[in-house]
């Protein structure tokens, strides 16, 4: 072996981008596919030795013969009727799981939302004043809609108000379901050896990006709307922006996590 | 060419060479490269899926074995893969003799 102080060798570092390619290969597949070609490798790098090669440059000419990681993992995934199912599955986990914890903000949001309804007022969630231009067949179903109300103002209020809140508790049930489905698939496929999620530092970074990124948007607004609408609306931003804000936070404290762990390997 | 060319049929070849017995992977690309007189020199990993293809269709069976600690996978032929070689000869000795009916030499016409 030609290992210098990092652990490093040609051989080792083909498995080291085998393994990391192989995404999508169940597990155990990989790990057959990775002793085979640690053997295979070893054999060749033997024989060039005794023939009097050195050992770095019979790791070099073993890694050389053996072929490019990309071929090998694409004729593998093909070779286990992989490629479809492979791909999609990832895609379909990573989604239903992002998209349920996204769904579910949305229904922790319009709880929020409704409870900041209920302590300031309807206008703190919709955006309306009496300026508002409103049409007269929209009034005359508000106002048969809501029979405790009595001016068209009132009852667009109460209309619109109830559809903030209801949408979005709506979008919590539907990523309750997503997430249930995930669990679901996730333990069935999880049985097969099945890869079902994209990989974890991918995962990390797109939704801290995604759900810290809606969230500073969101407070954004709802700030704005405090200053620029006197307050009108404001609580559609300020009610959804806490649950992504805190869904940003966990994914950047698991990405944190992941940044670390990279970097002490790359220490080591 | 001749790497290209055996690419086409590598399941084929890589069942003549199990028909002689259980063999890891790099005793099977030894062999073919020997038998082949250095002529298929493919890139050695090309093999492995081949074989876990095979396998996959239930013309081989493998077995992990450890020698001098480290692990190899012995291949060896199943029934199914014993029928599916004498098929592939078939199929390749039509086709060799297709075209070579069509390559043979003809006397050129006189002018």
């Amino acid at each position: 072996m030609t290992e210098d102080s990092t652990g490093s060798s040609p051989i080792e570092e083909f498995l080291d981008k085998l393994l990391a390619a192989s995404v999508g290969v169940p597990p155990r597949a990989t790990r057959h596919l990775l002793a085979e070609t640690e053997a295979h490798l070893r054999d060749v790098a033997s024989e060039a030795t005794e023939a009097g090669s050195t050992s770095a440059e019979a790791e070099e000419v073993a890694v050389a013969r053996f072929g490019s990681v990309d071929a090998l993992v694409q004729a593998e995934a093909a070779a286990r009727g992989l490629p479809l199912g492979a791909l999609i599955r990832p895609v379909v986990g990573t989604s239903l799981l992002l998209g349920g914890l996204a769904g579910l903000a949305m229904g922790v949001s319009g709880l929020i939302t409704a409870i900041m309804g209920y302590l300031a007022g309807s206008t703190f969630i919709v955006n309306i004043s009496h300026h508002t231009y409103l049409a007269p067949s929209d009034c005359a179903r508000w106002l048969s809609q809501n029979h405790s109300t009595h001016s068209c103002y009132q009852a667009a209020l109460q209309d619109w108000s109830f559809e903030v809140v209801a949408y979005r508790v709506v979008l919590g049930v539907l990523g309750l379901v997503a997430l249930l489905v995930y669990l679901y698939l996730g333990r069935r496929w999880s049985a097969r050896q099945l890869i079902f999620n994209l990989p974890r530092s991918s995962v990390d970074a797109v939704a801290f990006v995604a759900f810290a990124g809606v969230g500073v948007w969101l407070a954004g607004m709802g700030v704005d709307s405090l200053i620029v609408s006197a307050g009108r609306g404001a609580g559609q931003g300020l009610g959804t922006a806490p649950a992504m804000l805190v869904l940003g936070a966990v994914f950047g404290w698991r990405l944190m996590a992941d940044l670390r762990t990279a970097l002490d390997r790359a220490l080591v | 060419m001749a790497t290209d060319q055996v690419k086409g049929q590598l399941d084929v070849l890589l069942l003549r060479v199990l028909l002689d017995g259980p063999a890891h992977g790099y005793s099977v690309i030894s062999a073919l490269r020997e038998r082949s007189e250095g002529t298929f020199d493919l890139p050695e990993g090309t093999i492995y899926p081949a074989l876990h293809r095979l396998e996959e269709a239930g013309f081989l069976d493998s077995d992990w074995e450890s020698v001098n600690g480290r692990r190899r996978r012995l291949y060896r032929l199943t029934r199914s893969g014993a029928a599916a070689l004498v098929e592939g000869q078939s199929r390749w000795a039509d086709f060799v003799a297709a075209v070579e009916s069509v390559l043979a030499p003809v006397t050129p016409r006189p002018v």
